[in-house]
Formats: C-alpha cells, sequence, structure tokens
C-alpha cells in the first residue's frame, strides 16, 4: 500500500493550535470521519496507548497509533506544529510533526504495521532538513512526502 | 450509542493494546514502558463498570475467541462472517443496545464509515 492512498487533505492540519499531548491528540481525532461519541473513544485508547510507551520516537516527529473496533479501514491523519509540543518525546525534543495512524483489528493483511514502518522510514528521511515545516499548501505537502515515498523506493 | 456498548468497545481496544504492545516493540522498535500496570488499572476501572452479566460474557468470550466483540458492516458480523437476520441487520436498535450475534455470540457493534 502506498502512502499516497492515505494522504487526504481534509485529515491533514498544518498548523495545529494544541501544545500539550492531550490536546494535539483531541485536535488530531476531531480530523476523523466519525461522530462525536467515536472519536471521545479513539480518544481514550489513544491516550491509554501513549501509557505503554510515548510514541515520540524522536527527532521531532511523533507518530500515536492503535487499533480500535470504530474505523473500517485504516486512517492515517497527519498534524504540523511549527512551535512545537511537548509530546514526552523519548529524546526529549519537542515534536513537530504527527502522523496518526488508526486501523481495525480485523485488518487482515497486517498493513498497519506496513504503514507504521513506512511512516517511521519516510520521518527519519524528512527529518534532515526543513523543508517539511516551510511548506504552507497542503497539496504541496501531499506531493512532498509523496515524493519522499517514492525516493525510498528508489 | 448505549453506555454499556461503550465500554465494550473501550475494554476491548484496551485489551488490544495490552495484546499487541509486545509485537510492536520486537517488531517496529517502538519503546514500550516496563509496566503495563496503568492500563491494567484502566481495564479494571472499565470492566467495574459493566453490568455483571455483560463483564462475564465478555470474559467468556474473550477466551473462547480470542476478541469478544464485532464490527458489523453491510449487514454481516466480522466476527464469524455470516450474514445476520435481515429483522436485525436492518434494526432501527443499532448501537442503541447490547445485542449478541445470533451466530457466534459475539457482542455486535455497527460500524460507521
Ligand atoms: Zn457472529
Amino acid at each position: 500500500m502506498k502512502l499516497k492512498e492515505l494522504l487526504k487533505p481534509e485529515l491533514i492540519e498544518l498548523e495545529l493550535k494544541n501544545n500539550n499531548k492531550k490536546g494535539v491528540l483531541q485536535e488530531l481525532v476531531g480530523l476523523f470521519p466519525l461522530d462525536e461519541k467515536a472519536k471521545g473513544i479513539l480518544l481514550e485508547t489513544l491516550k491509554k496507548r501513549e501509557e505503554l510507551g510515548s510514541t515520540g520516537v524522536g527527532k521531532g516527529i511523533a507518530i500515536p497509533h492503535c487499533r480500535s473496533l470504530l474505523v473500517k479501514d485504516l486512517h492515517l491523519v497527519i498534524g504540523r506544529s511549527k512551535k512545537g509540543v511537548d509530546f514526552g518525546a523519548l529524546d526529549g525534543k519537542q515534536v513537530h510533526l504527527f502522523f496518526l495512524i488508526v486501523a481495525s483489528p480485523l485488518e487482515p493483511t497486517n498493513q498497519y504495521l506496513i504503514v507504521l514502518g513506512k511512516v517511521a522510514q519516510i520521518a527519519r528521511e524528512i527529518t534532515k532538513d526543513q523543508r517539511i515545516l516551510e511548506i504552507d499548501e497542503k497539496s504541496e505537502f501531499i506531493r512532498f512526502l509523496g515524493e519522499v515515498e517514492e525516493s525510498l523506493q528508489g | 450509542m448505549d453506555a454499556q456498548l461503550e465500554l465494550l468497545i473501550m475494554l476491548h481496544d484496551v485489551d488490544h493494546l495490552l495484546r499487541e504492545s509486545h509485537q510492536e516493540e520486537k517488531e517496529l522498535g517502538f519503546k514500550m514502558e516496563e509496566s503495563s500496570e496503568g492500563l491494567e488499572k484502566a481495564r479494571k476501572r472499565i470492566a467495574k463498570k459493566l453490568r455483571r452479566s455483560v463483564l462475564e460474557r465478555y470474559e467468556l468470550l474473550l477466551n473462547r475467541y480470542g476478541r469478544s466483540v464485532a464490527p458489523v458492516s453491510k449487514g454481516i458480523c466480522y466476527g464469524c462472517y455470516m450474514a445476520l437476520p435481515t429483522a436485525m441487520a436492518s434494526g432501527k436498535a443499532k448501537n442503541e443496545k447490547v445485542i449478541s450475534c445470533p451466530n457466534c455470540g459475539r457482542f455486535l457493534y455497527w460500524i460507521g464509515k
């Protein structure tokens, strides 16, 4: 599965307003195509996942994720904060980019783990410079991530 | 959504987290805390709010199938992949009460999107 298939403008927020862990998770979950009740449950599960260990993997990137009964398909929601968020990252640094991944527990092909792995790989790549933080347009943002994905497959 | 069903979904997702954390660490390299005590406590808090009969059934199904709640989409129980009876599949009570699949017995959650 290509990341490109998961990248949708309505699931991207380039200017996150919150600057703490709870607020950012809430803001990201807010982008999901779910009703309010379901969003509340999903938020709880994500917060619990963070209790097992921060998904702030370092270098300004966090990859919050979980499986949830509430979704049918795999979803990728992306958020960016230029200022940075205190997310309890492993390297103690502020987090600027969030890749939130939620999959159904039934998802049979394990795309979830594949996508998680791929996002981690792309995250490492894009932190080599500042470009990802400077893009203003969602379409450009999507194009950029797509290019990075292509280059890694090369 | 029925409040008990809501708790069932939360419990299901927490159980999944507890089960999958090992795999995440091993296969994806996510660093995990040494103790999952906090989550175990959260699980207990959720379980306590469930009606006793519902919780007992949940645990029974968990032991039997490894998963106690199944999503329903297009009239099919995704626990056993059987079509639900028409009356149920088209029922208006979707997610407004705790319903079990007549075939496999799993609790049912009608998935939205
Ligand atoms: Zn069934």
